[in-house]
């Protein structure tokens, strides 16, 4: 008995020393290698599946050593907020403009401009400098093919609830995600009174309130394509490199919704972070990390469209021809969704949701 | 003043310097931090804000899930209790044939949890799983749609947390001693009679232990109701989490898990209460080792033998389908298909051929096993100075050990960070954030009350003339606890180690506020990697992730529990 705990003591202790010293080579190898000496800390959303190793090796040939800490958005976002006094991390991609306006109202980001951020439409990126996109994603409606025709699909959000044969057909998913604020924020954009409840009419809060109770909510770990594909739940929203990478993983095809109004964009955004301790090294880090080049490589490896027009022109074929579908953008006032967004969820899930 | 000084002689300097540690621990991590919170979430530019309450009383659909979580959590006494006592009774007392393969059966539930362990009762019994397929051409009358709702959810949460009963349960009733039995039966007791007035008072304190532990499971519900509850029986926990992330809504999160946490406080206090009046020590100084007593009537016997292998099935099977999925890909899961072609070995190769893949296992297995130590020695000096103080510093310090259980994880981080942002004295100066050693006092946070509650049952087997024999013969308090009191312990601080260990293992609610860059935690890679916004196989990849914790876990239950209760 005794000694299986001495054995186990030992092997934390080994384990402990283990990580110490493998934490302490990298730093040495750090400073062998490259012109920039300071290790960065980058925090992300999208680390997932070998794009935090693919973005860390990029870095290392080009001479930065940096770490990746990932999370969910939700988390990594309010780890960034948790951590205004003390901050961890240089610098922070991957959420979306929402996210980033937050940061930059409770002064967590540092104003730097890119060499690349010309080539970013204004839409995308802050007018003050202090966040620029990288990653564009189009926020859709997707069905079955098998189900709705071009000509008996809806054509705009509104068409889900206003008319009757797409009541519960339609998958939304859980509000606390980029994707469902944006379409909400797409649907509250029509109905904007400054005198209404948290900037909504009453006109818009009744036809919120008919878009949640006509739709069909997925659980958590729910698969909504399955769904699709089965016909069971036949439209789903969906984010625009997830409209190529899901019609590879189940073999099969999506109709997209391309209503008149233009679709609203995420645009995922990156910023260098107020307290950093190595300024110059990260601005270094955004330069070369959102330059044309490497969001081409990136987006060539991932399936993503790149917010910078130039590496759009070398991005994935799918993503080329998805994104020429979806080109006009819905006009969404950032600003004032930042403002209600987090009321109305709440709003949402207390009142409408069943 | 004479007073004290008089009181004062009378305690030892080391007892001085555990209550001074046990104090600033206290102070430093549960109470600070988690008050600092709590005061930060509902003082609202300096004026207490109670917009919380009007919100949550006023939602139809909040009220309705705290309904149904208490609804869950009092049906689960009952059933979990149920069951969990009959396969305790089959694997340890009664004289069952095969009854080492039934334990491990039972003992699954120890190795895998969560929302794959939903996944796999899916697979048998959804609408289109495996039982509906298979049934509803032999059986028409077969009602396909049944696994939904209220149901579904107690079905899947009775079998899943009988954890604590095969453990605490099992280790209570090796601690009989036989005579008494032997005792009761050549008084000419029938064997029902000596289960209920010799055998079951004797496991009453691991009964109010496990029955509280089992009540705040069903309150915060979270993978089942999800998934199988439907739109009929949704709870409270989800919305908790999803509150509590958000920056406007994080009081209105807090205020539901205070309500939870208040809830099993009060229930606490009962189980206290009913505990106290009792003796549980079985009457022997020399106990003999319980030997299995076989079933005297042939029919019970014969349908005890049916109902332990029903319920080994129904253990057994939904693991087993998540093992053989794991081999197989995403469309493979949704539509239950098992054709030979979709089975391949390539996402488990994914998984170990990419570079750094080793080094989130490292960092999970040191920091869940060091929390896990660490907190087991608090407990063990807590709980021995509740038992000895039956006042009320022994009362409040259960307590204040108890603070967790009344919020959430991902406020305990936030408390956390808030709180040591910034160098404070009571931390030395140090600032904890940025440090390795945040998380590891995350982790040691949330699993002190579940230990405290074992341990704490525990001691009340402990014979108290045991412990006045030592000190008579001039031993010294720690020279008891250490070859007296410990040894008779051992078997449930190994098993509170253990358990502790594999709910750790897999933690991402914390680790993602928490983690320190140059240390990712498993729960992390696992999270980032199955959520359905990552490309790629994530629904195989959670399921491959999955059979891997469940051996990592195996692993440790052998090497510290399993060995140790053989060799007795």
């Amino acid at each position: 008995m005794k000694k299986s705990l001495q054995i186990m003591l030992m092997l934390i202790i080994a384990a402990s020393m283990s990580l110490y010293a493998g934490g302490q080579t990298e730093m040495d190898e750090a400073e062998d290698q490259g012109m920039h000496k300071d290790k960065l800390v980058i925090y992300t959303n999208s680390g997932s599946n070998g794009r935090d190793q693919w973005i860390t090796d990029l870095a290392n040939q080009n001479g930065f050593n940096i770490t990746v800490v990932e999370g969910g958005g939700g988390d990594i976002f309010n780890r960034l907020i948790a951590e205004k006094n003390s901050p961890i991390a240089d610098v922070a991609f991957g959420l979306n403009m929402l996210n980033f306006a937050e940061l930059k109202k409770q002064d967590i980001l540092m104003k730097y401009k890119p060499d690349w951020a010309s080539e970013v439409d204004s839409s995308m990126k802050d007018a003050d400098d202090y966040y620029h996109g990288i990653v564009k994603q189009a926020i859709v409606l997707v069905y079955n093919p098998d189900v709705y025709t071009k000509e008996t699909a809806p054509k705009d959000w509104p068409d889900l609830w206003q008319k009757s044969e797409y009541h519960g057909q339609y998958n939304i998913f859980g509000l606390g995600g980029g994707t469902s604020r944006t379409v909400l924020a797409s649907i509250a954009m029509r109905y904007l009174d400054s005198n209404g409840e948290l900037g909504i009419s009453a006109e818009g809060w009744e036809e919120i309130k008919q878009y949640i109770q006509n739709g069909y909510m997925n659980a958590d770990g729910e698969d909504y394509i399955q769904n699709l594909v089965d016909k069971k739940i036949p439209m789903t929203m969906l984010w625009g490199s997830g409209v190529i990478d899901k019609q590879e993983a189940y073999s099969t095809v999506l109709g997209v919704m391309s209503p008149e109004i233009g679709v609203p964009f995420v645009v995922e955004q990156v910023g260098v972070l107020e307290g950093t301790d190595s300024p110059d090294t990260a601005k270094a880090f955004v330069n070369w990390f959102g330059s044309s080049e490497v969001q081409a490589a990136w987006a060539q490896e991932f399936g993503t469209a790149p917010a910078n027009s130039v590496s759009m022109k070398s991005a994935k074929a799918e993503a080329v021809e998805l994104d020429k579908v979806l080109s006009k953008a819905q006009y969404i006032d950032w600003a004032f969704v930042l403002e209600n967004v987090n009321q109305w969820v709440e709003k949402i899930e207390l009142e409408f949701v069943e | 003043m004479e007073k004290i000084k008089e009181y004062l002689k009378h305690i030892k300097i080391s007892s001085i310097i555990i209550y001074t540690l046990l104090s600033w621990f206290i102070i430093a991590f549960l109470v600070y931090p988690n008050i600092n919170l709590i005061l930060k979430t509902f003082i609202k530019d300096g004026q207490v804000s109670l917009r919380a309450f009007e919100k949550l009383f006023s939602s139809k659909r909040a009220m309705m899930s705290l309904r149904n979580s208490f609804v869950l959590a009092f049906s689960m006494i009952i059933t979990v209790n149920i069951v969990g006592t009959f396969i305790v009774l089959v694997t340890e007392y009664f004289e069952i044939k095969g009854a080492k393969i039934l334990k491990i059966g039972f003992m699954s539930t120890l190795v895998y949890a969560g929302i794959v362990l939903v996944a796999g009762y899916q697979f048998l019994y959804s609408s289109n799983g495996f039982l509906a397929k298979v049934l509803s051409d032999l059986i028409p009358s077969y009602n396909v749609d049944w696994f939904v709702g209220y149901k579904a959810v107690l079905f899947i949460m009775t079998f899943a947390c009988t954890s604590n009963h095969m453990i605490f349960l099992s280790n209570a009733i090796r601690n009989i001693d036989h005579g008494t039995i032997e005792a009761a039966k050549n008084m000419g007791a029938s064997q029902f009679l000596i289960l209920k007035k010799v055998v079951l008072p004797v496991l009453k304190p691991t009964f109010f232990s496990i029955t509280v532990l089992t009540f705040l499971t069903g309150l915060s519900a979270l993978s089942a109701p999800i998934v199988v509850g439907g739109k009929s029986f949704q709870t409270i926990n989800p919305m908790i989490l999803q509150f509590s992330k958000s920056p406007v809504s994080r009081d209105i999160g807090a205020l539901m898990a205070i309500i939870l946490g208040i809830a099993t406080l009060l229930l606490l206090i009962i189980m206290n209460r009913v505990e106290k009046g009792g003796n549980y020590i079985s009457i022997s100084k020399v106990k003999t080792r319980i030997i299995k007593q076989k079933i005297n009537s042939r029919l019970v016997n014969i349908i005890i033998h049916l109902v332990a292998y029903l319920l080994f099935i129904i253990y057994i099977a939904p693991m087993l389908l998540v093992i053989v999925f794991s081999f197989t890909n995403t469309i493979a899961i949704n539509t239950v298909d098992l054709s030979f072609s979709n089975f391949s070995l390539s996402n488990y190769m994914l998984l170990f051929t990419r570079r750094g893949a080793f080094e989130p296992y490292l960092v999970s297995i040191v920091y869940s096993m060091s929390a896990a130590v660490i907190v087991a020695i608090i407990c063990l000096v807590a709980s021995n100075i509740i038992h000895k103080k039956e006042g009320k510093v022994g009362t409040i310090l259960e307590f204040l050990l108890l603070i967790p259980w009344l919020l959430p994880a991902t406020l305990i981080a936030m408390g956390l960070i808030m709180t040591y942002d910034l160098p404070k004295t009571i931390l030395f100066n140090k600032n904890l954030v940025g440090s390795p050693l945040l998380m590891l006092s995350a982790y040691v946070i949330v699993t002190l009350p579940f230990s405290l509650r074992m341990l704490k049952a525990a001691y009340f087997g402990l014979d108290n003339a045991l412990v006045d024999a030592s000190k008579s013969m001039g031993a010294s308090g720690f020279y008891t606890f250490r070859r007296v009191i410990l040894p008779i312990l051992l078997p449930t601080v190994l098993a509170v180690i253990v358990l502790s260990f594999n709910k750790l293992l897999p933690n991402y609610d914390l680790s993602v506020f928490l983690y320190h860059p140059a240390y990712k935690p498993l729960g992390i890679v696992i999270k980032t990697a199955t959520e359905q916004e990552s490309p790629g196989d994530s629904k195989a990849i959670m399921f491959v992730y999955s059979v891997i914790l469940m051996i990592i876990s195996t692993i440790a239950i052998y090497f510290f529990y399993g060995r140790n209760t053989k060799r007795k």
